[in-house]
């Protein structure tokens, strides 16, 4: 086994938490509210009720094979040629959804809090602290996450209690004007952004301890991290209005600045782009752990250690030309990326299930032969 | 930016390979090499203005229809 760390039940939902929060937590109330105009706190509460079905689907699969990670089981039950073909998929999944997700830091940091520096040196100072993270192995993470949770925790709580003064409740009328087919379009930005991207965490379920309670776990922190991202839709429509909200590409940040309690306490919007910024993190941290790990597993290597450094340099290389401008990246993520997040998220794990079920021969018999 | 990623490189090479190559790992080598290469002239070509092709064009050109298809139904 290349990696010999072992997680807790608590920190595996800490770190779900987080990663559900990193980056959704800025972008998506801007992509619900432009398809659902003011109800788009109801599609993100529909899109955060369809991903615990999805999260207990994942339960489902990864509790077959307790010991072995997505990659590893994938290969074992659909043979080699398929089944390392579809490994690969997952693997440029993982990659370029951590090059996507830095490249939504370098936008957020050059748009918002540095316009004069250039994007690359952002991912590249970004990159050098996901590396160490990553050399330092799973167990470093886990605990790193646990350590910065409570600030976490308390900046959203101050964001959340600090904006309930500007909440104007005519701001959502009418309820429910847009329609069911509108409310399920904008749903489907929540499930693909936080809730088809857990599929990552089955790279890392077998290290996390007492398998029993991995789905629990998984399924608390994601649900505790949809309430926080539909807060923050609500809070969006309530205080900016759908329309301000639709046009701002980092609408939570600009919400921030809202934030006036007295004459004292104002213009603290940076508690949000800590926020962001520690969530992005982890999400960054295990979506570039969990395609290393699916590599080196892949071509059966000794250790993903010796891919670090390549692999940040193609990190790096996409994340620069992957968008040419925000537009693309406004089109591209409401447009494609649901379906290919569908295509790699749920369809494969699908076809690895069913694979596992004809092959009927469960956990036990996995560790042997493979049936292909 | 292409010298200080071409530093990093060099580093790799110096520092971790040189410990793989000791330890006899000649397979979790040649694979880190090879992509350690494809990246550098990757930067290599960046920097001598060549166009990069844009991984989410390709997949752009895979979902479209299945995404106005599903979308259209959805409006």
């Amino acid at each position: 086994m290349i990696e010999k760390g072992k997680i807790n039940a608590r920190q595996f939902s800490i770190l779900t938490l987080l990663f559900s929060l990193g980056s959704a937590i800025l972008i998506v109330p801007s992509a619900l509210t432009a398809a659902a105009m003011q109800d788009g706190w109801i599609s993100a509460i529909v899109g955060v009720a369809a991903g615990i079905p999805l999260l207990a689907f994942y339960n489902a699969l990864g509790s077959r094979h307790p010991d072995l990670t997505l990659i590893e089981y994938t290969e074992r039950l659909l043979g080699k040629w398929v089944g390392k073909i579809v490994g690969l998929l997952f693997f440029s999944f993982f990659l370029l959804l951590s090059a996507l997700v830095l490249r939504n830091v370098g936008d957020f940091i050059t748009t918002i809090v540095m316009p004069e520096t250039p994007i690359e040196s952002v991912h590249f100072i970004l990159l050098i602290a996901i590396a160490m993270g990553v050399g330092l192995g799973l167990e470093v993470i886990a605990r790193s996450a646990e350590i910065f949770l409570p600030w976490v925790l308390m900046l959203l709580f101050f964001l959340i209690v600090f904006l309930f003064p500007q909440i104007e409740m005519d701001r959502i009328q009418p309820v429910f004007e847009s329609g069911v087919k509108t409310i399920v379009r904008g749903s489907l930005s929540v499930i693909s952004i936080p809730y088809l991207e857990l599929v990552v965490f089955l790279m890392i379920y077998p290290y996390v301890g007492k398998p029993d309670r991995r789905g629990a776990a998984m399924i608390k922190g994601a649900l505790i991290g949809g309430t926080v991202l539909v807060l923050i839709t609500m809070l969006c429509v309530f205080v900016l209005g759908w329309d301000f909200t639709s046009r701002h590409t980092f609408p939570s940040y600009t919400l921030a600045k809202k934030i006036q309690v007295g004459e004292f306490l104002q213009r603290i919007e940076v508690l949000v782009a800590i926020i962001w910024f520690l969530t992005i993190f982890f999400k960054l941290v295990l979506c570039f752990y969990a395609s290393l790990l699916g590599l080196a597993q892949l071509l059966k290597m000794n250790s993903y250690r010796p891919l670090i450094v390549p692999c940040a340099m193609i990190v790096l290389m996409v994340s620069i030309v992957v968008y040419p401008n925000i537009v693309y990246f406004r089109i591209f993520a409401s447009e494609i990326w649901p379906f290919y997040a569908l295509t790699t998220g749920f369809l494969l794990p699908l076809l690895v299930w069913a694979a596992s079920l004809i092959s009927s021969t469960g956990d036990t018999a996995s560790k042997s032969r493979p049936p292909a | 930016m292409v010298w200080i990623v071409l530093a990093a490189a060099a580093c790799v090479v110096r520092f971790e390979y040189v410990r793989l190559y000791r330890r006899k790992q000649f397979k979790d080598l040649s694979i880190s090499a090879c992509l350690l290469g494809f990246a550098a002239t990757l930067f290599i070509l960046r920097s001598a203005h060549v166009p990069i092709p844009d991984p989410l064009d390709w997949i752009g050109a895979v979902y479209k229809p299945a995404s106005k298809f599903i979308l259209s139904a959805l409006s």
